[in-house]
Protein backbone atom coordinates (compact mmCIF):
# COMPACT_ATOMS: atom_id res chain seq x y z
CA UNK A 1 0.00 0.00 0.00
CA UNK A 2 2.65 2.24 0.80
CA UNK A 3 4.58 1.54 -2.29
CA UNK A 4 1.62 2.23 -4.43
CA UNK A 5 0.86 5.62 -2.03
CA UNK A 6 4.77 6.61 -3.29
CA UNK A 7 4.53 5.99 -6.68
CA UNK A 8 1.57 7.94 -7.02
CA UNK A 9 3.06 10.70 -5.55
CA UNK A 10 6.02 10.14 -7.78
CA UNK A 11 4.48 10.34 -10.78
CA UNK A 12 2.41 13.07 -9.89
CA UNK A 13 5.50 15.51 -8.56
CA UNK A 14 7.20 14.11 -12.05
CA UNK A 15 4.45 14.82 -14.62
CA UNK A 16 6.10 16.71 -17.25
CA UNK A 17 3.41 20.10 -17.88
CA UNK A 18 1.84 20.00 -21.24
CA UNK A 19 3.56 21.36 -24.58
CA UNK A 20 1.83 22.49 -27.41
CA UNK A 21 4.17 20.61 -29.65
CA UNK A 22 3.12 16.95 -27.93
CA UNK A 23 -0.32 17.25 -27.57
CA UNK A 24 -3.63 17.93 -29.73
CA UNK A 25 -5.30 21.22 -29.69
CA UNK A 26 -8.00 21.86 -28.02
CA UNK A 27 -9.23 25.07 -30.30
CA UNK A 28 -7.85 26.07 -33.97
CA UNK A 29 -8.84 29.81 -34.91
CA UNK A 30 -7.07 31.72 -37.87
CA UNK A 31 -5.01 34.86 -36.58
CA UNK A 32 -7.67 36.91 -37.35
CA UNK A 33 -10.90 35.41 -36.11
CA UNK A 34 -8.16 35.06 -32.76
CA UNK A 35 -8.06 39.15 -32.72
CA UNK A 36 -11.30 39.39 -32.63
CA UNK A 37 -12.14 37.00 -29.52
CA UNK A 38 -9.79 38.87 -27.86
CA UNK A 39 -11.08 42.00 -28.96
CA UNK A 40 -14.25 40.95 -28.31
CA UNK A 41 -13.41 39.98 -24.64
CA UNK A 42 -9.99 38.94 -23.54
CA UNK A 43 -10.42 38.51 -20.05
CA UNK A 44 -12.93 35.84 -21.16
CA UNK A 45 -10.95 34.26 -23.47
CA UNK A 46 -7.74 34.20 -21.48
CA UNK A 47 -9.83 32.62 -18.42
CA UNK A 48 -10.78 30.04 -21.04
CA UNK A 49 -7.90 29.29 -23.02
CA UNK A 50 -5.09 30.36 -20.71
CA UNK A 51 -2.48 27.19 -20.42
CA UNK A 52 -4.67 24.97 -22.74
CA UNK A 53 -3.28 24.16 -26.16
CA UNK A 54 -4.69 26.20 -28.61
CA UNK A 55 -3.90 26.00 -32.71
CA UNK A 56 -3.48 29.28 -34.79
CA UNK A 57 -2.93 29.35 -38.67
CA UNK A 58 -2.18 32.93 -40.63
CA UNK A 59 0.83 34.12 -42.05
CA UNK A 60 4.34 34.34 -41.05
CA UNK A 61 5.38 37.62 -40.22
CA UNK A 62 9.16 36.86 -38.93
CA UNK A 63 11.22 33.72 -37.59
CA UNK A 64 13.72 34.66 -35.26
CA UNK A 65 15.26 33.22 -32.46
CA UNK A 66 13.01 29.96 -31.88
CA UNK A 67 10.38 32.03 -32.15
CA UNK A 68 7.52 32.05 -34.98
CA UNK A 69 5.41 35.63 -35.06
CA UNK A 70 2.45 34.80 -37.24
CA UNK A 71 0.59 38.11 -38.35
CA UNK A 72 -2.63 38.95 -37.19
CA UNK A 73 -3.31 42.71 -38.82
CA UNK A 74 -2.19 45.81 -38.63
CA UNK A 75 -1.34 46.35 -34.93
CA UNK A 76 -1.47 42.67 -33.73
CA UNK A 77 0.73 39.62 -34.49
CA UNK A 78 1.34 36.29 -32.86
CA UNK A 79 4.35 34.94 -30.88
CA UNK A 80 4.65 31.44 -31.13
CA UNK A 81 8.21 30.27 -29.08
CA UNK A 82 9.47 26.41 -29.81
CA UNK A 83 12.38 24.39 -28.74
CA UNK A 84 15.74 24.51 -31.07
CA UNK A 85 14.94 21.13 -32.55
CA UNK A 86 10.79 21.99 -33.31
CA UNK A 87 12.26 25.31 -34.50
CA UNK A 88 14.71 23.85 -37.38
CA UNK A 89 12.08 21.79 -38.36
CA UNK A 90 9.77 25.51 -39.46
CA UNK A 91 12.42 26.81 -40.45
CA UNK A 92 13.29 23.84 -43.35
CA UNK A 93 9.89 23.76 -44.67
CA UNK A 94 8.92 27.85 -44.13
CA UNK A 95 9.89 31.39 -45.30
CA UNK A 96 8.32 34.76 -44.16
CA UNK A 97 4.89 35.21 -46.11
CA UNK A 98 4.08 31.29 -45.84
CA UNK A 99 0.85 30.13 -44.30
CA UNK A 100 0.96 27.69 -41.66
CA UNK A 101 -0.67 26.12 -38.41
CA UNK A 102 0.70 26.23 -35.46
CA UNK A 103 -0.05 24.90 -31.73
CA UNK A 104 0.81 26.00 -28.48
CA UNK A 105 0.08 26.76 -24.79
CA UNK A 106 -1.53 29.71 -24.82
CA UNK A 107 0.20 32.50 -22.42
CA UNK A 108 -2.30 35.34 -22.40
CA UNK A 109 -2.39 38.47 -24.55
CA UNK A 110 -1.14 42.41 -24.37
CA UNK A 111 -2.52 45.30 -25.35
CA UNK A 112 -6.24 44.70 -25.33
CA UNK A 113 -6.84 46.42 -22.13
CA UNK A 114 -7.41 50.37 -22.34
CA UNK A 115 -7.33 51.04 -18.51
CA UNK A 116 -4.28 49.39 -17.75
CA UNK A 117 -0.92 50.62 -17.64
CA UNK A 118 0.91 47.56 -16.06
CA UNK A 119 -0.19 46.12 -19.33
CA UNK A 120 1.49 47.70 -21.58
CA UNK A 121 4.99 49.43 -22.18
CA UNK A 122 4.80 53.15 -23.11
CA UNK A 123 7.90 53.22 -25.47
CA UNK A 124 6.51 50.20 -27.62
CA UNK A 125 2.85 51.91 -27.84
CA UNK A 126 0.06 50.15 -28.09
CA UNK A 127 0.51 47.08 -29.88
CA UNK A 128 -1.44 44.09 -29.32
CA UNK A 129 -0.33 40.87 -28.88
CA UNK A 130 -0.47 37.36 -28.03
CA UNK A 131 1.86 34.41 -26.39
CA UNK A 132 2.01 30.59 -26.92
CA UNK A 133 4.73 28.51 -25.41
CA UNK A 134 6.70 24.84 -26.33
CA UNK A 135 4.75 25.42 -29.77
CA UNK A 136 4.91 22.72 -32.40
CA UNK A 137 3.65 22.39 -35.55
CA UNK A 138 -0.21 21.33 -36.28
CA UNK A 139 0.19 18.62 -38.85
CA UNK B 1 18.54 81.53 -47.74
CA UNK B 2 16.50 78.35 -49.12
CA UNK B 3 19.53 75.90 -48.47
CA UNK B 4 19.99 77.15 -45.10
CA UNK B 5 16.64 76.07 -43.97
CA UNK B 6 16.80 73.13 -45.80
CA UNK B 7 19.88 72.18 -44.30
CA UNK B 8 18.30 73.13 -40.82
CA UNK B 9 15.05 70.97 -41.81
CA UNK B 10 17.32 68.04 -42.52
CA UNK B 11 19.14 68.34 -38.90
CA UNK B 12 16.10 68.70 -37.56
CA UNK B 13 14.49 65.56 -38.63
CA UNK B 14 17.51 63.75 -38.31
CA UNK B 15 18.01 64.87 -34.95
CA UNK B 16 14.66 63.68 -34.08
CA UNK B 17 15.18 60.23 -35.61
CA UNK B 18 17.89 59.41 -33.36
CA UNK B 19 15.69 60.63 -30.09
CA UNK B 20 13.06 58.49 -30.93
CA UNK B 21 15.56 55.52 -31.80
CA UNK B 22 13.82 52.72 -29.67
CA UNK B 23 15.42 49.16 -29.43
CA UNK B 24 13.17 46.54 -28.83
CA UNK B 25 12.66 43.01 -28.74
CA UNK B 26 9.89 39.98 -28.02
CA UNK B 27 12.37 37.26 -27.68
CA UNK B 28 14.36 38.28 -24.65
CA UNK B 29 14.89 35.66 -21.81
CA UNK B 30 13.65 35.13 -18.00
CA UNK B 31 15.13 33.20 -15.97
CA UNK B 32 14.55 32.79 -11.86
CA UNK B 33 15.83 30.41 -9.06
CA UNK B 34 14.09 30.08 -6.13
CA UNK B 35 15.32 26.89 -5.12
CA UNK B 36 17.22 25.66 -1.82
CA UNK B 37 19.30 23.26 -3.14
CA UNK B 38 16.35 20.37 -1.95
CA UNK B 39 14.54 20.49 -5.24
CA UNK B 40 15.00 22.26 -8.72
CA UNK B 41 12.59 25.37 -8.38
CA UNK B 42 13.72 27.33 -11.22
CA UNK B 43 11.60 28.16 -14.43
CA UNK B 44 12.20 30.04 -18.13
CA UNK B 45 10.43 32.44 -20.11
CA UNK B 46 11.43 32.73 -23.50
CA UNK B 47 8.99 35.50 -24.87
CA UNK B 48 10.01 38.89 -22.55
CA UNK B 49 9.33 41.86 -24.12
CA UNK B 50 11.88 44.55 -23.64
CA UNK B 51 12.81 48.44 -24.82
CA UNK B 52 15.12 50.63 -24.56
CA UNK B 53 15.92 54.05 -25.62
CA UNK B 54 19.17 55.63 -26.13
CA UNK B 55 18.79 59.02 -26.17
CA UNK B 56 16.79 58.91 -22.35
CA UNK B 57 18.00 55.66 -20.95
CA UNK B 58 14.68 54.69 -20.46
CA UNK B 59 14.85 50.73 -20.54
CA UNK B 60 11.35 48.55 -19.67
CA UNK B 61 10.52 44.99 -19.98
CA UNK B 62 7.50 42.63 -19.71
CA UNK B 63 7.30 39.49 -18.79
CA UNK B 64 4.40 37.05 -19.12
CA UNK B 65 3.91 35.17 -15.51
CA UNK B 66 1.97 32.16 -18.07
CA UNK B 67 4.81 31.87 -19.91
CA UNK B 68 7.62 30.48 -17.40
CA UNK B 69 8.24 26.76 -18.33
CA UNK B 70 8.96 24.34 -16.13
CA UNK B 71 10.35 20.91 -15.56
CA UNK B 72 7.20 19.98 -13.36
CA UNK B 73 3.50 20.17 -14.03
CA UNK B 74 2.98 20.39 -10.41
CA UNK B 75 5.33 23.43 -9.86
CA UNK B 76 3.76 24.78 -13.20
CA UNK B 77 0.72 24.66 -11.40
CA UNK B 78 1.98 25.47 -7.90
CA UNK B 79 3.68 28.53 -9.46
CA UNK B 80 1.02 30.16 -11.23
CA UNK B 81 -1.83 29.27 -8.64
CA UNK B 82 -0.28 29.40 -5.28
CA UNK B 83 2.65 31.73 -5.53
CA UNK B 84 2.36 34.13 -8.69
CA UNK B 85 -1.38 34.09 -8.81
CA UNK B 86 -1.26 34.60 -12.45
CA UNK B 87 -4.44 34.69 -13.08
CA UNK B 88 -4.99 37.92 -10.66
CA UNK B 89 -1.58 38.84 -11.59
CA UNK B 90 -0.40 38.29 -15.36
CA UNK B 91 2.87 40.05 -16.14
CA UNK B 92 5.29 41.50 -14.25
CA UNK B 93 6.41 45.00 -15.55
CA UNK B 94 9.97 46.91 -14.99
CA UNK B 95 10.21 50.25 -15.92
CA UNK B 96 13.35 52.31 -15.33
CA UNK B 97 16.51 53.99 -16.59
CA UNK B 98 20.45 53.42 -18.02
CA UNK B 99 21.96 55.63 -15.38
CA UNK B 100 25.54 55.50 -16.41
CA UNK B 101 23.96 56.08 -20.28
CA UNK B 102 26.90 58.85 -20.82
CA UNK B 103 29.68 55.64 -20.64
CA UNK B 104 27.44 53.89 -23.16
CA UNK B 105 28.17 54.16 -27.21
CA UNK B 106 25.25 52.09 -29.20
CA UNK B 107 26.96 53.78 -32.27
CA UNK B 108 30.26 51.68 -31.51
CA UNK B 109 30.50 47.98 -30.97
CA UNK B 110 31.68 47.03 -27.17
CA UNK B 111 30.53 45.52 -23.84
CA UNK B 112 29.44 48.14 -21.61
CA UNK B 113 28.70 47.94 -17.86
CA UNK B 114 25.23 49.59 -16.81
CA UNK B 115 23.52 50.68 -13.93
CA UNK B 116 20.01 50.31 -13.84
CA UNK B 117 17.34 52.03 -11.55
CA UNK B 118 13.63 51.70 -11.47
CA UNK B 119 10.59 50.26 -10.54
CA UNK B 120 9.67 46.64 -10.58
CA UNK B 121 6.17 45.15 -10.32
CA UNK B 122 5.77 41.95 -9.89
CA UNK B 123 2.87 40.04 -8.27
CA UNK B 124 0.71 43.14 -8.38
CA UNK B 125 3.10 44.90 -6.05
CA UNK B 126 5.94 48.08 -7.19
CA UNK B 127 9.11 47.93 -5.38
CA UNK B 128 12.36 50.61 -5.90
CA UNK B 129 15.08 48.27 -8.02
CA UNK B 130 18.88 49.22 -8.89
CA UNK B 131 20.63 46.70 -10.29
CA UNK B 132 23.90 46.16 -12.21
CA UNK B 133 23.97 44.65 -15.87
CA UNK B 134 25.69 44.61 -19.21
CA UNK B 135 25.04 45.73 -22.75
CA UNK B 136 27.17 44.37 -25.63
CA UNK B 137 26.66 46.25 -28.71
CA UNK B 138 27.26 44.15 -32.25
CA UNK B 139 26.72 45.07 -35.04
CA UNK B 140 23.61 47.72 -34.22
CA UNK B 141 22.03 45.28 -31.82
CA UNK B 142 22.08 45.32 -27.81
CA UNK B 143 22.23 42.25 -25.83
CA UNK B 144 21.57 43.56 -22.79
CA UNK B 145 21.60 41.35 -19.47
CA UNK B 146 21.36 41.96 -15.78
CA UNK B 147 21.18 39.23 -12.29
CA UNK B 148 19.41 40.25 -9.68
CA UNK B 149 18.18 38.81 -6.78
CA UNK B 150 14.63 40.10 -4.89
CA UNK B 151 12.72 39.43 -1.72
CA UNK B 152 9.56 37.09 -2.12
CA UNK B 153 8.30 38.62 0.77
CA UNK B 154 9.03 42.15 -0.87
CA UNK B 155 6.25 41.06 -3.57
CA UNK B 156 3.81 39.85 -1.10
CA UNK B 157 4.42 36.13 -2.18
CA UNK B 158 3.55 33.94 0.58
CA UNK B 159 5.93 30.26 1.16
CA UNK B 160 3.34 28.09 2.78
CA UNK B 161 4.54 25.80 5.62
CA UNK B 162 5.02 22.78 3.76
CA UNK B 163 7.75 23.58 1.13
CA UNK B 164 9.36 26.18 3.21
CA UNK B 165 12.49 23.95 3.30
CA UNK B 166 12.49 23.98 -0.94
CA UNK B 167 11.43 27.46 -1.55
CA UNK B 168 14.13 29.71 -0.92
CA UNK B 169 13.23 33.21 0.89
CA UNK B 170 15.05 35.05 -2.28
CA UNK B 171 14.47 34.42 -5.85
CA UNK B 172 17.55 34.93 -8.36
CA UNK B 173 16.59 36.25 -11.35
CA UNK B 174 18.19 36.78 -14.89
CA UNK B 175 17.05 38.84 -17.49
CA UNK B 176 18.77 38.65 -21.20
CA UNK B 177 17.39 40.64 -24.07
CA UNK B 178 18.98 40.94 -28.09
CA UNK B 179 17.44 44.58 -28.98
CA UNK B 180 17.54 45.64 -32.60
CA UNK B 181 15.89 49.08 -33.58
CA UNK B 182 11.93 48.81 -34.06
CA UNK B 183 10.87 48.67 -37.59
Amino acid sequence: MAAIAASIIFYIATKKPLTGSDNPAVLILKADAFKNELVKNHKQFDSLYSNKNIGISGSIKELSNDHVFIAGGDDFSISCSFDSANFQNVTKSYKVGDSITLKGIYSGSTGFDNQSSADELDMIGNEKSAELKTCGLNR
Amino acid sequence: MKKIVSLLAVLFLLNTTWAQKIYSSKTGQAWFDAGTGMEDITGTNKSVTCAFKPSTGDLQFLVKIKGFEFWSQLLQEHFNENYMESDKFPNSVFKGKVTNMEKVNVDKDGTYPVNVKGILEIHGVKKDVESNGTMKVVGGSISASSEFTIVLDDYKIAIPGVVKDKLSKTAKIKINCTLSIAK
